[in-house]
């Protein structure tokens, strides 16, 4: 059991946290984003967001994860008991464990369809296709299948397959082998992919390429034209705030874990903020200088509009390529290999915290806790594939990948700047640092990131229906919104189609030709039907995800008792 | 590049400064610096 547990290099971990960052949303989100709330305007409430909540809520992460480092923990349970003796703290860190279980269950599904994408690009299976054939690929290869729960695709359960085992045996090499050393490998690849893509991209243009309908430039400038009018709109900025939560992968426990591998004085500020800044290069600059400049180029304007970052990436971008020519394969396996390192070197962050626990507190060795891990991960992996994305996925998604990083997040900035106390914390993250925090951050950590939180808590557990802006104005009544917490709970969204579908069956009931009417209204039914169902599967998802957040207390509450027995509490 | 308004350019541009000034700032502080980082506790092998 000797040896120690560290990173091999700054830089490495550097690059492992701004991996842990670095995710698909940086690529295929933020563009879709941008340009759906306001173009340029849209990085005037990101860069706020960024820095009240977002530096802030990195630092604080970055700080409990050294201090609880310190004092032998590496997760957040452990972390947050160091910070106060209520037993609550430990199990309101239980959801820093639950948050990334839950969120690696479909996140490592997304990676498998990189790594199939990437692989299939590189022996140029994408040629000739158009985008209804690879999206008939996708389905073929995820196994759905409009109206029916199940949804079983064997080459694409044997794809999540490797890619899980690929994830648990990196993690299974430790730290400085096994994460680090992937991160030093990917995260160049990526930049460098992105990189080549972007440049290539902006050279699109109708005198030299006959495939393109416009320049590039277009497509960058629907990106970028700033459309002021839409800051006085609260869905503008708390898509922006919700952005920014995404990105730096704050509110899952992730970043405590890496930085429990820090000594006391070991810088924190600097380090933090290169790995953040890095992320804002791979998002701000790369991620929107790919997507939508290269779809408009051959689609047009028009064409784009309204798709969303998935749809493009991985339904149309293959077909894209096609117009490189003897680059196409090339340039698709850049693309869906540079999402695959996005998107590993984020899942692997979301592996180590359960893996340390374990192995923290039930002494288990790295192999072992990596099949415990395993053990955990499957069950609600499968459940994920085998289902319809509406059911495991989407919840999954909703309730860990969403609205418990805000939870959480609020969690831990009460905890560290009101329960542990602002001067204790301030002391603890100018410890060693190489970069002087501005003193302005004292003030902001201590009222202005809590509050930011609690609004956008709240915004996500009222929404309306219609939005808070017209709402604002008086243009609407409330009722819930399907996207809202309260209104999600009732299935408000589900209810929202089912509604359509019976306007469906009602226009249906006035045509004319029998045949025709007969084929609507059981098209109707059969998606009614369908809905009625789905609703069921996501009350028992919901009840999966309170069993497990339940039995990580248990785990939890068994781990203090053999801390008790042993002395070491 | 024609094909983008003059706002969008200036917009673009000034975001793109501050986002690689920022990133390179932090890049060189940590290259240039002369400490290294630490460890902590038991590795269980």
């Amino acid at each position: 059991m000797g040896g120690k547990e560290k990173w091999a290099s700054r830089v490495g971990l550097v690059l492992a946290m701004a991996g842990n960052a670095v995710g698909l949303g940086n690529f295929l989100r933020f563009p879709a984003q941008a340009v759906n709330n306001g173009g340029g305007a849209f990085l005037i409430p990101y860069f706020v967001a960024l820095l009240v909540m977002g530096i802030p809520l990195m630092w604080v992460e970055w700080s409990m994860g050294r201090y609880g480092g310190q004092r032998g923990h590496h997760s957040t349970p452990g972390i947050f008991q160091s910070f106060s003796k209520n037993p609550f703290w430990k199990y309101f860190g239980a959801m820093g464990l639950w948050s990334c279980l839950i969120i690696a269950a479909f996140y490592l599904y997304i990676e498998s369809w990189c790594l199939a994408y990437a692989g299939y690009s590189a022996f140029n299976g994408f040629s000739g296709m158009l985008p209804d054939g690879v999206k008939a690929f996708f389905y073929d290869m995820t196994g759905e299948r409009t109206n029916e729960i199940f949804a079983i695709g064997p080459w694409g359960m044997l794809i999540f397959a490797i890619c899980v085992l690929i994830n648990i045996f990196i993690l299974s090499k430790g730290l400085a082998r096994g994460i680090e050393l992937v991160a030093k490998i990917g995260m160049p690849l990526l930049i460098i992919f992105a990189g080549l893509l972007a440049i290539r991209g902006l050279f699109i243009n109708p005198e030299t390429d006959t495939k393109a309908v416009t320049s590039s430039w277009e497509g960058l400038n629907f990106v970028w034209q700033p459309k002021f009018d839409r800051l006085g709109d609260a869905e503008v900025w708390l898509a922006a705030a919700g952005q920014i939560f995404f990105t730096l992968s704050i509110g899952m426990g992730s970043i405590h874990c890496y930085a429990s591998y820090l000594a006391e004085n070991d810088d924190i500020a600097l380090t933090g903020a290169t790995s953040a800044w890095t992320n804002e290069f791979c998002e701000v600059i790369l991620g929107g200088t790919i997507l939508i400049p290269i779809a408009v180029a051959y689609l047009g304007l028009e064409a784009v509009k309204g798709q969303g970052g998935f749809q493009l990436g991985f339904f149309v971008f293959p077909t894209l390529f096609e117009n490189w020519g003897a680059l196409a394969p090339v340039a698709g396996f850049m693309w869906f290999g540079l999402l695959f390192f996005a998107a590993i070197t984020s899942s692997l962050a979301m592996g180590q915290p359960i893996m340390a626990f374990f192995q923290q507190e039930f002494g288990m060795t790295r192999p072992k806790s990596a099949l415990a891990l395993a053990l955990l991960l499957l069950p609600l992996a499968i459940m994920v594939a085998i289902t319809n994305s509406g059911a495991f996925f989407d919840e999954f998604d909703y309730w860990a990948g969403t609205v418990m990083l805000v939870v959480f997040a609020l969690g831990e900035a009460i905890l560290f700047a009101w329960v542990f106390g602002m001067n204790k914390a301030w002391d603890e993250m100018n410890k060693g640092a190489e970069l002087r925090i501005p003193k302005i951050y004292f003030f902001i950590l201590k009222y202005v990131t809590p509050t930011f939180l609690i609004v956008i808590l709240s915004a996500y557990a009222f929404k309306p229906e219609e939005g808070w802006t017209k709402l604002f104005k008086g243009e609407t009544t409330f009722a819930w919104s399907g996207d809202g917490m309260i209104g999600k709970i009732l299935h408000k969204d589900i209810e929202a189609k089912i509604d359509v579908q019976k306007v469906a069956m009602q226009k249906a009931a006035d045509m004319t030709d029998g045949a025709e009417r007969q084929k609507e209204v059981a098209k109707a039914e059969q998606t009614i039907e369908f809905l009625g169902t789905l609703k069921t599967v996501r009350n028992i998802d919901r009840l999966v995800m309170l069993g497990v957040f339940g039995l990580l207390c248990l785990l939890i509450a068994m781990a203090w008792r053999k801390r008790r027995l042993e002395g070491r509490e | 590049m024609d094909k983008m308004t003059t706002e969008a350019l200036v917009f673009m541009l000034s975001v793109w400064a501050l986002v690689i000034s920022a990133t390179m700032y932090s890049f060189y502080r940590l290259l240039t610096s002369k400490r290294q980082i630490g460890g902590s506790d038991d590795e269980r092998e």
